[in-house]
């Protein structure tokens, strides 16, 4: 029976590959592969949830298979099925029937139709891997194709700029919170010496407690709650989750109305077990959930449009949630859960009637508005909701602004001998850091840091770098071999194999990245990125292609580099806090400089005027 | 009251011969999840429905004292004729009547054979229609595409539940006799007016002045949203947010859009309004010189005008301020006849894919019914 549970997985996936190999106007077929999915998926939901009933309601783990194993690491596909989990499908299972019955007949005849299903598909593949996870690895696997998928449905529209601007808005909060878990996971791999199911999560715990390790313990609950607070736009997070909403209507409904919004009160169910004896834990989750509730309530009322309100009183609903999560009433979050996913679905599908409604109510029922005088302070609260508390900008200005500032006091790099002696030094450092990897001294960790922050430097340079896109790319493969070369010279003894994953990985993607750059370039020789030039419109799959590249460049499950660069890890040690920091910005910028290029390069408007162009605004 | 009713019947030239029953049918359209419902609507009552009109109307000429009136003017109703208000929801295919309650014994006996009449007209209405929806198979049993074209207008998930006025290219202003026994593919605004009651072309003034803003500006609508979907149109609806209770804008900060949605556009050629009417052109050329703000339309050619001279049966168009003659570049004997309506709506020709190109391809010529 416990192999079933890969059922969950398999039949989204294999679905998802299977509508790859129709056209965009199949719709029939596409139609079809879809509807043998979602059904399948109830099923197998219910069916498996019976089956649990049935044997008494034992939590299910289950190891799929090991991805990678050596004397410190194991790397594997490890399910798990709860009560939490079971919640989370059943719910998850027909809230993906809806929705994809929804937009078989709502999406008919848009050029992307195709793409909406494929992206549904993989994202329920993604849903069912996250809640299904058994060990964090297996949960970073789909909450990375979540992401992914995330980007691709709200640069749905991907010749306007607003989608696309509000897409990599939505990527670099994601970014945080993608690299804030393997820093959990790289921490509880340093407190427990070994990759811990969240079965075992209780055990993770008396070892912290134990080894007297509460400095390690705070930091990974830190790195929990992060993650959760930003993927559940909770406080100061909030702004990503109204600006999502630029896909169709039933994509918003889906993913920013129910499943994807609530994962970080998944996660923080997950994890529960770890952290539910840290009072401070619990204030913290509880003061993040009442600030939001209160703050998203404040701003729904006064919102002018519709999706943006619902938008808001979901994440007030889930600011509601942490803080039944904290407090430990976990039947009352899951009820609250399906409860609030399923309203804001309705709510979000049927949001286009609100004009119907409403202007029906009005004509029958007007009420002319009394003049009132409004107090200073109502006045006031009104103003500050209806700036969203000003929250988007103090993100901007205090989160993003410096990095773009120090990326363009880098400016200096830009000359073509600095990347030839960059790649130079690259090489050698990487060369003479696995061929003597005991006998140069490292200078007390002096090394390390000073390369990671030359890879650093590197990747800010480029992620505010407004000329050739071929020259960002390359600055971009150069900072992974200084990344690579810092860890080699921080471990004592490095296996090959690993260093042969990350890199293998890497440079397939960077060779991808380079071809698909190079073939943009030949159209008109300009590929600065100072502009949006929407190439997508006409080379399709050289944009497809890049986004894969653009992916492989960061370690996306896609290739070795992902078990690479989570074995990488492993070789910083749990008392380097600079190396670590450093190294966590690199991961996250690097994927955001990569993303960049794939933004300005291939989506935003087109630059050719032979065909209909949208302004910049709409 | 008087003046009303009087100006519409002659307006449509509808001034002796009453029948027993005369329906007003207004028109409306049921669609749900749509916050462009308003352009499906009346949009000469400001986007709602013209229930209300039709009923007014009926019950001014249901009057007692206002037939008094009308027959020391000329126009004699007889007692046993009776008017209707009623509506035709356009996108459901479904036909309300009011006040049928006042209608006499006989009158209702014939309202009821009338009523299974325009029920056959609604299910081959909706069978033509339906040629146009991939989610309907034409092929069916009439009373099965006509349920689905009505569950279709209530659906939540349809973002076409009408295609409304597309296609629109031509208003024919005559005798319904003039146009009786041609297809145009649902292209045309008919608008009923007889020239031998109005030999000086007094009326014809009256009718001419809501041709241009109401024909030609739905005709402009399309024109513009077709051209440029993406900026003088609203894009596609499907990220549409409602803003305030006025407009929708894409996303949460976005601009307002205006014009027409890419799914109410598709089919849509985007050609001028060609107005047609009946009468001699020196007479139609008075009627639409009577005031500046009729005659910009023609003027500056934001529509096409053509008269239809009655006697000579010959066509002159109208350009740089007259009237000229013009010879059809088409041989009749090209323009092909239609035998049985059923297989031919059933046989037409469907779009290869579903681009916007191939959406206008399945635009049918002109044909003759036999």
């Amino acid at each position: 029976m416990y192999q079933l549970l890969i059922l969950f997985v398999a039949i989204p996936l294999l679905a998802f590959f299977a509508t790859l190999l129709w056209q965009n106007k199949s719709e029939k077929a596409i139609g079809k592969i879809v509807r043998f999915a979602k059904v399948s998926n109830i099923l197998i939901a219910l069916s498996f949830f019976v089956g649990w009933l049935l044997n008494e309601l034992e939590p299910i783990s289950y190891k799929v298979a090991t991805l990678y194993e050596t004397d410190h690491f194991v790397f594997a596909i490890q399910l798990y099925y709860d009560e939490v989990t079971a919640v989370f499908s059943i719910a998850g299972a027909f809230l993906f029937f809806l929705v994809a019955t929804f937009s078989k007949y709502y999406m008919h005849r848009d050029e992307g139709y195709k793409r909406f299903f494929n992206t549904i598909l993989l994202f329920a593949t993604a849903y069912n891997f996250i809640i299904l996870a058994g060990n964090f690895e297996t949960l970073f696997i789909g909450w990375e194709i979540k992401g992914i998928c995330s980007f691709i449905l709200i640069a749905f529209y991907r010749n306007r700029y607003l989608p696309v601007k509000n897409a990599f808005k939505a990527v670099s909060n994601y970014r945080i919170s993608d690299v804030a878990l393997m820093l959990a996971m790289w921490m509880m791999h340093h407190l427990t010496h070994q990759n811990i199911n969240f079965s075992q999560l209780g055990e993770a715990k008396k070892i912290a407690d134990a080894a007297n390790q509460t400095g390690m313990a705070i930091f990974i609950v830190c790195m929990i709650i992060l993650p959760a607070t930003i993927k559940s736009a909770q406080f100061p997070f909030t702004t990503w989750l109204p600006r999502a909403m630029e896909g169709p209507t039933a994509s918003s409904a889906i993913f920013y109305g129910s499943l994807s919004v609530h994962i970080g009160v998944f996660l923080l169910l997950r994890t529960h077990p770890f952290w539910e004896d840290m009072l401070w834990a619990k204030i913290v989750i509880i003061a993040i959930g009442a600030l939001t509730a209160i703050m998203a309530t404040m701003i729904a009322r006064v919102q002018p449009n519709v999706k943006t309100q619902i938008a808001y009183s979901s994440a007030a609903q889930i600011g509601l949630m942490f803080i039944e999560v904290a407090l430990g009433f976990h039947w009352l979050v899951l009820v609250h859960f399906a409860g609030n996913a399923f309203l804001r679905t309705y709510q979000l599908l049927v949001s286009p009637s609100v004009l119907n409604y409403l202007v029906h109510h009005q004509f029958f029922h007007y009420i002319k508005p009394t003049q009132k005088v409004v107090s200073k302070i109502k006045a006031s609260i009104y103003i500050l909701g209806i700036k969203e508390w000003n929250l988007d900008t103090i993100m901007f200005t205090y989160l993003w602004s410096p990095f773009k500032w120090l990326g363009r006091k880098l400016q200096f790099l830009q000359s073509t001998i600095f990347i030839a002696v960059l790649a130079v030094a690259g090489t050698a450092f990487l060369i003479l850091g696995y061929t003597n990897q005991n006998s140069i001294p490292s200078l007390d960790g002096a090394l390390p840091i000073v390369l990671i922050s030359i890879a650093l430097g590197v990747i800010l340079f480029a992620f505010s770098f407004r000329g050739s896109a071929i020259k960002a790319w390359n600055y971009l493969i150069t900072a992974h071999l200084f990344i690579m070369a810092a860890v080699l010279f921080n471990a004592h003894h490095i296996n090959l194999v690993e260093v042969i994953f990350y890199a293998s990985g890497v440079l397939l993607a960077f060779l991808l990245g380079y071809y698909c750059l190079q073939k943009i370039k030949a159209i008109d020789k300009d590929i600065s990125l100072n502009r949006f030039h929407g190439y997508v419109y006409e080379q399709n799959t050289t944009g497809f292609l890049f986004l894969i590249a653009a992916m492989g460049m960061l370690g996306f499950p896609l290739t070795a580099a992902f078990i690479g660069i989570d074995v990488l890890f492993t070789y910083v040690h749990s008392n380097q806090v600079v190396l670590i920091i450093l190294m966590a910005l690199c991961f996250i910028f690097i994927e955001l400089s990569a993303f960049r290029i794939l933004l300005r390069i291939y989506l935003g408007p087109h630059k050719k005027l032979n065909h209909p162009v949208a302004f910049r605004s709409s | 009251m008087v003046t009303r009713g009087e100006n519409f019947l002659r307006g449509i030239g509808l001034v002796k011969n009453f029948a027993p029953i005369v329906y007003f049918v207004a028109h409306g359209s049921s669609s749900a999840n749509n916050p462009h419902h308003g352009a499906h609507d009346c949009g000469a009552c400001s986007g709602r429905p013209g229930a209300t009109n039709a009923r007014v109307q009926s019950y001014i000429l249901n009057h007692k004292k206002v037939r008094e009136i009308l027959e020391t003017k000329g126009i004699v109703i007889p007692d046993t004729t009776q008017f209707i208000g009623s509506m035709h929801d356009t996108a459901a295919d479904v036909w309300g009547y009011y006040d049928e309650a006042i209608l006499t014994t006989e009158n209702a006996q014939r309202h009821l054979i009338n009523k299974q009449n325009f029920e056959t007209a609604l299910n081959l209405n909706a069978k033509e229609r339906s040629r146009r929806f991939a989610s309907i198979n034409t092929k069916q049993e009439l009373a099965q595409v006509r349920k689905a074209i009505h569950s279709r207008s209530v659906s939540l998930f349809e973002p076409r539940p009408e295609l409304g006025h597309g296609t629109n290219t031509l208003a024919i202003i005559g005798r319904r006799q003039t146009s009786k026994r041609l297809f145009l593919d649902r292209r045309a605004f008919l608008n009923s007016y007889d020239y031998t009651t109005d030999p000086d072309g007094a009326i014809l003034t009256a009718v001419m002045r809501p041709i241009g803003l109401v024909c030609g500006g739905i005709n402009l609508e399309y024109y513009f949203s077709r051209v440029d979907n993406i900026k003088m149109g609203a894009g596609t609806k499907l990220p549409h947010n409602v803003m305030g209770l006025f407009g929708v804008a894409n996303s949460s900060d976005g601009d307002l859009r205006p014009g027409l949605p890419w799914q109410m556009i598709e089919v849509h050629d985007p050609v001028r309004l060609l107005v047609i009417v009946e009468h001699q052109p020196d007479i139609v050329l008075k009627a639409i010189q009577s005031s500046p703000e009729v005659f910009e339309w023609y003027k500056n050619e934001w529509v096409h005008i053509v008269a239809l001279h009655p006697e000579e049966k010959q066509f002159y168009y109208f350009k740089n301020g007259a009237f000229t003659k013009y010879e059809p570049i088409t041989n009749a004997r090209e323009i092909k006849t239609i035998h049985n309506m059923e297989e031919f709506i059933e046989g037409a020709k469907e779009m290869e894919t579903n681009h916007i190109v191939h959406a206008t391809e399945e635009n049918l010529p002109v044909y003759l019914l036999d």
